[in-house]
């Protein structure tokens, strides 16, 4: 198995292809040299909601909206991190440095054709000189150098950490989690303020305190997770940039070319049998991710000011990113547009709001489209904003392939202001009384 | 608003992809080809295609959206 050759994400396409959502472990995949790597991959975690409410003790079988009011609530508290020797560490079992730290000894996978080369798609660490840390998911491409890599930081946070050393004109300490808890790396996701502490916040999704240890590199002025299975430890030159990028990202478009910080690698640190994560962006392993973290953030943001919301839901078909469904009980006239454009100031990225009423399910996509082609007036019931609706959005180099700028509200609700036809439904109570299995064998049912 | 981006094609391999036009196209960078890792400047490139639609353009910051 050569993940650096796409024999990984050959087999993910096929997979999904075929409806099926497994997580895959590949448990000998090669190097970047193509010896036996002696680390296990795992790849496609994320691509079943059932199995990232598993992640949080939330029931798999109540894998939609129950899972995002659980990560809604964990992402209102945090717990304090807990500081271990390094003797107790896990991930400290293994360490490389010097000429040992090389990346070129890791199963990397390169994901799609255009892609620069063999990238790490996991979170990344950084301390910022006001003392937090911040936990992001960004990618780090392999250079053809055992020791360097680039690093395509587009989040908020890290850009102003790595601004803050750049003006000090020091080297900034960074670290790749290529491995953890999944609820670490689904935690990271959590939208917070400003100088959140990413560290304490994770530990509420993981229910106890996030153990941590000194860092090999810059002992206690960096701390790392201790029960990471695998950490790359590096250093940002301030003001270098080199070539990275293209990717294939969420949205399903490349990113383009583009320049990146340089990532130093200093050292490597894994527990023994370490299993390093993947993400297949762009497929159903990526989509959750974004999907639950973003619907938790709506709930919060919105729920205070519209006590009758029912449900949202980010869909696969908008990447799990760029387009919310939002589900209102009784809605008010009006409220509709209210919901879309405070749902669209949360969250920037979000190209469409579909606002419909409590008995259309959001996570059942043909009802949300039955809605839309059924109820709205299209003379009223669309919103259509510029590109100055959110200024904040105007530039977002994360998604900027497709972020025009512009943006659509639609009430696809059932009027209510005037007499208007009824959805047709078949009785419950006959439903509940006619069972289908009591007619057709269960293989037969399709 | 839509990033502006150019394909190039590699003057090696014939490989076509694309970069950032604001921080690659005329700034002496060169570019990396993902399918042969040949360096090289824009300028060598076997092609290159930087269209670009004028209406995204009109929507740069400072300059007077379509709608708001």
């Amino acid at each position: 198995m050569k993940p650096h050759e796409f024999d990984v994400t050959a087999l993910l396409t096929q997979l999904e292809g075929s409806g099926r959502t497994p997580a895959v472990l590949f448990k000998q995949p090669t190097d970047l040299e193509g010896r036996p790597s002696g680390f296990s991959l795992l790849t496609n975690l994320h691509a079943s909601r059932a199995r990232c409410a598993m992640m949080f003790d939330v029931d798999p079988a109540t894998p939609n909206y129950p899972l995002s009011l659980a990560y809604a609530a964990m992402a209102r508290r945090t717990i304090a991190p807990q500081v271990i020797a390094p003797a107790a560490a896990p991930v400290r079992e293994c360490v490389w440095q010097g000429r040992d730290a090389d990346v070129a000894r890791l199963p990397i996978v390169r994901h799609f054709e255009m892609d620069l080369g063999p990238t790490l798609t996991m979170t990344h660490v950084m301390r910022s000189l006001q003392g937090f840390y911040d936990i992001s998911f960004a990618k780090t491409f392999y250079k053809w150098d055992p020791q360097r890599m680039v690093v395509s930081i587009q989040t908020r946070d890290l850009n102003r950490m790595v601004k803050e050393y750049e003006e000090r004109n020091e080297p900034a300490p960074i670290i790749n989690v290529l491995g953890h808890h999944p609820a670490f790396h689904l935690g990271s996701l959590a939208h917070n303020k400003p100088g959140t502490d990413d560290y304490a916040m994770v530990g509420s999704f993981l229910g106890e305190p996030l153990r941590l240890t000194p860092s090999v590199t810059w002992g206690d002025r960096f701390m790392v997770p201790a029960d990471a299975e695998l950490i790359i430890e590096g250093e940002i030159p301030p003001g270098r940039r080199e070539v990275c990028d293209p990717f294939g990202e969420v949205p399903r478009l490349y990113q383009a070319q583009c320049l990146r910080p340089v990532f130093q690698v200093k050292a490597i640190t894994f527990r023994r049998g370490a299993i390093i994560q993947d993400i297949f962006a762009g497929f159903r392993d990526s989509f959750p991710l974004n999907a639950i973290s973003t619907e938790a953030s709506l709930e919060n943001h919105l729920r205070p000011h519209f006590p009758n919301l029912h449900q949202i839901h980010l869909p696969d078909s908008g990447s799990g990113l760029l387009s919310a469904y939002i589900s209102v009980k009784d809605i008010k006239p009006g409220q509709a547009e209210e919901i879309g454009r405070m749902a669209m100031v949360d969250t920037p990225v979000l190209h469409s709001v579909i606002v419909v009423d409590a008995d259309i399910d959001v996570f059942d996509e043909r009802e949300v489209l039955w809605a839309l082609h059924t109820y709205p007036d299209l003379a009223r019931g669309v919103q259509i904003y510029g590109p100055k609706f959110a200024p904040h959005v105007a530039y977002n180099p994360n998604f900027a392939p497709t972020n025009w700028g512009g943006k659509v509200v639609i009430d696809a609700t059932r009027p209510g202001d005037f007499a208007f036809g009824l959805r047709s439904q078949v009785p419950k109570v006959a439903i509940e009384r006619m069972r289908l299995g009591d007619y057709l064998p269960r293989s037969n049912h399709d | 608003m839509v990033e502006r981006i150019f394909w190039a094609e590699c003057c090696a391999c014939h490989g076509k992809f694309y970069c950032s036009y604001r921080e690659m196209r005329h700034t002496g960078v060169k570019l990396m080809c993902p399918f042969c890792r040949r360096e090289f400047l824009p300028e060598e490139a076997a092609s290159i295609d930087d269209r670009w639609n004028e209406e995204p353009a009109q929507r740069a910051p400072g300059a007077s959206p379509a709608s708001s």
